[in-house]
C-alpha cells in the first residue's frame, strides 16, 4: 500500500510513513493549506473552465457582427444599385450562409473535428443554395435543396450509427 | 500485502460486475441500506412513511436541498445526513448554479469505490498495472479554495475534483504529477492568469516526467493541450507518450471530446468516467463508447416522458433526466440528461435544459430509426 500524504510504499502494518510521518491509521482526511491570501478571493475576469463556451461566445459575437455589418453592406450594394431591389433578399441570404460556412471552417480549424463544424456547413449551405436560388432566379432551387438535406440525413445517419454502436 | 490488495480490486470489479448482471437486485440491496440512513435523518422523518419507501420521498435538485444543507453547515447534521461531514466541496457552476456541498466519510468510500473502477478495469483488462507505472497528469482545481464555519468548526474547502484528489488513497499511489498539495500551494483561482499559472506550473512539473496517463474535466484537458501548442507550441502528444486518458465530468465525452482528446494527447483510448460532485455514477467498462452504472452503490432513477422509470429498465433510445439516491441526498435530480444504449450502457447528451431536449428531439426524429 501507498501513503495517502506522500505516496511513498508503505507496510500495512506501519502506523507512520516513515517519508512524511503522515500518520497513516487515522482517517484518510489529511490537513489541506489554508490560503495566505485574503480567503473570500474576489475572481474577476474568470476563466470559464470550458474555455472553448468562451471561445464559442467570441465567435457568435463576432457571427453577429459580421450580419450586421453584412446587412449594412446589402443595403448600401443596394442604394448604390449595384443589384435590384427585389434580389435584396437573395443577396443577404447567400451572405449569411456564407459567414455560417466560415463560422464552421474555424469551428473546425480549431478542433480539428469536423463534427464540431458541421452544422454551421450544413446551415451555411442551405442558406447559400436558396439565396442564389432567388439571385439567378433559378426557380427549381427548393427540390435540390430538399434531396441536399435528404442526402446529408442518410451519409450522416450511417456515420451516427458508428458512432452508436449497438452492445 | 499484495494479494490482500489484488483482492480488494477483483472485489471492487466484481460487485460492479454482479449489479450489472442483476441490475434490480443489486438496487434492492442498495436502496434498502441507503434507507436505513435515510430514516435516521431529519429530512427522512420528514417524507418517510411506515412503509420506508424511497418513493416517499420528493425529486430535489440542489436547489429545494439548500436550505438543509444550510443546516448542516450550521452544525446539524442530522437535518440531512447520519454523519458529521468530514469536509466541504464546491463546484464551479458552469453546468448549473454553483454547489457548495457536504462530504460524508460514506460519500467519500462510494467515490473511491466507484472512481476507481474505470482505472482498475482499464489496467485489468490491459496487461495489470504496470501499463500505469508512471506519472498521472494531474489537471484538477484547487482543494483549498475558501474557510467555511461548519458545525462551529473553520473548514478549509476548495473545488471537489482537487478535493477528491487529495483524499483519495488511490491517486496519491498513482503518482500525480503535480500533487494535489502542491496545486493547492499555487494559491490560484479561476482568473485567466491563474489558469494559465496553473497550466504553466503543471507544464513545468510534468515535462520531464514518464507520465502515462492523464485524468481530469474533458474541457480542461483540451484547454490546458491548447495553452501548451500556445505558449511552448508543444501539444502533449509531443511530449509524452500516454497509455490511456481518463476524463470526466462533461457530456458526449466519446462523441465531442474523444477524437479531439486524441488529435492533442496522442492515440490512446479514452476511457469516460461518469463522476459529478455527488458521485461517482458510472464508467466505461470495453470499447463501446459508452458508460455502465454503478448499480451496487447507488439508486438510479429516470424521469422520462412517460414518467419515472428504473435506469436499467431503460430500452435503447428511451432517455431522461437522472434521479440519483446517493449516502447523502435522497432522490437528487443531478441535471444530467441520460440515453439507454442498450444491455445497461448509457451515454450523457447534455444538462436538462429546454434546448438540449428540443436539440435531442430533433436529432431522434432525423436519426432515430437509424440509430
Amino acid at each position: 500500500m501507498y501513503c495517502p500524504s506522500c505516496g511513498n510504499e508503505v507496510s500495512e502494518d506501519d502506523e507512520f510513513c516513515s517519508k512524511c510521518r503522515t500518520n497513516l491509521k487515522g482517517s484518510y482526511i489529511r490537513p489541506v493549506r489554508r490560503r495566505n491570501e485574503k480567503d473570500e478571493k474576489d475572481e474577476k475576469n474568470e476563466k470559464d473552465e470550458k474555455n472553448e463556451k468562451q471561445e464559442d461566445e467570441q465567435a457568435g459575437a463576432i457571427t453577429g457582427g459580421l450580419v450586421v455589418i453584412w446587412l449594412g453592406v446589402a443595403l448600401w450594394l443596394e442604394n448604390a444599385n449595384y443589384f435590384h431591389g427585389d434580389d435584396f433578399g437573395g443577396f443577404f441570404l447567400m451572405g449569411i450562409g456564407v459567414i455560417l460556412i466560415l463560422r464552421g471552417l474555424w469551428a473546425y480549424s480549431k478542433s480539428g473535428v469536423f463534427d464540431h463544424a458541421f452544422g454551421f456547413l450544413i446551415g451555411g449551405a442551405v442558406l447559400s443554395v436558396i439565396g442564389g436560388g432567388i439571385v439567378f432566379n433559378f426557380d427549381e432551387w427548393w427540390p435540390l435543396l430538399l434531396i441536399g438535406i435528404g442526402l446529408v440525413i442518410v451519409i450522416r445517419a450511417f456515420t451516427e450509427r458508428n458512432k452508436n454502436p449497438w452492445p | 500485502m499484495l494479494a490482500e490488495a489484488m483482492r480488494r480490486i477483483t472485489d471492487n470489479l466484481d460487485a460492479w460486475r454482479k449489479g450489472l448482471d442483476a441490475p434490480a437486485e443489486a438496487q434492492d440491496v442498495i436502496m434498502e441500506s441507503l434507507i436505513e440512513d435515510y430514516v435516521k435523518t431529519d429530512y427522512g422523518k420528514t417524507h418517510l412513511s411506515s412503509s420506508h419507501s424511497i418513493n416517499d420521498f420528493p425529486l430535489a435538485g440542489y436547489a429545494d436541498l439548500k436550505p438543509v444543507i444550510e443546516k448542516v453547515q450550521g452544525g446539524e447534521y442530522q437535518a440531512l445526513l447520519v454523519e458529521e461531514p468530514i469536509t466541504w466541496v464546491m463546484t464551479r457552476g458552469t453546468t448549473g448554479v454553483s454547489k457548495v456541498i457536504p462530504v460524508t466519510q460514506r460519500h467519500m468510500d462510494h467515490l473511491i469505490n466507484g472512481g476507481s473502477r474505470a482505472i482498475l478495469n482499464h489496467a485489468m483488462s490491459h496487461g495489470g498495472f504496470e501499463m500505469l507505472m508512471g506519472g498521472v497528469l494531474n489537471l484538477q482545481f484547487p482543494s483549498n479554495m475558501k474557510v467555511m464555519m461548519s458545525g462551529g468548526k473553520e473548514m478549509v474547502y476548495g473545488f471537489s475534483s482537487g478535493t477528491y484528489a487529495r483524499l483519495n488513497p488511490m491517486m496519491a499511489g498513482l503518482s500525480l504529477v503535480p500533487r494535489q498539495e502542491e496545486i493547492d500551494a499555487l494559491e490560484t483561482g479561476l482568473s485567466v492568469e491563474d489558469w494559465e499559472k496553473r497550466y504553466e506550473f503543471i507544464y513545468q512539473r510534468a515535462k520531464d516526467e514518464n507520465i502515462v496517463t492523464v485524468m481530469g474535466v474533458a474541457p480542461v484537458q483540451t484547454g490546458f493541450a491548447r495553452y501548451l501548442k500556445k505558449r511552448h507550441d508543444v501539444y502533449p502528444r509531443d511530449i509524452w507518450k500516454l497509455k490511456v486518458i481518463f476524463s470526466t465530468s462533461v457530456a458526449k465525452i466519446q462523441t465531442k471530446y474523444g477524437s479531439w482528446l486524441k488529435r492533442l494527447y496522442g492515440e490512446a483510448p479514452v476511457v469516460e468516467m461518469y463522476t459529478a460532485t455527488e458521485g461517482a455514477f458510472g464508467q466505461q467498462m470495453d470499447n463501446l463508447p459508452y458508460w455502465m452504472p454503478n448499480y451496487d452503490l447507488y439508486y438510479y432513477e429516470v424521469k422520462t416522458g412517460q414518467g419515472l422509470k428504473m435506469l436499467h429498465e431503460l430500452r435503447r433510445g428511451e432517455w431522461g433526466s437522472v434521479v440519483v439516491s446517493t449516502p447523502m441526498f435522497p432522490r437528487y435530480m443531478i441535471g444530467d440528461l441520460v440515453e439507454a444504449m442498450g444491455k445497461n450502457y448509457f451515454r450523457v447528451f447534455g444538462r436538462d435544459k429546454p434546448l438540449t431536449v428540443l436539440e435531442h428531439r430533433v436529432y431522434r426524429l432525423l436519426f432515430g430509426w437509424f440509430l
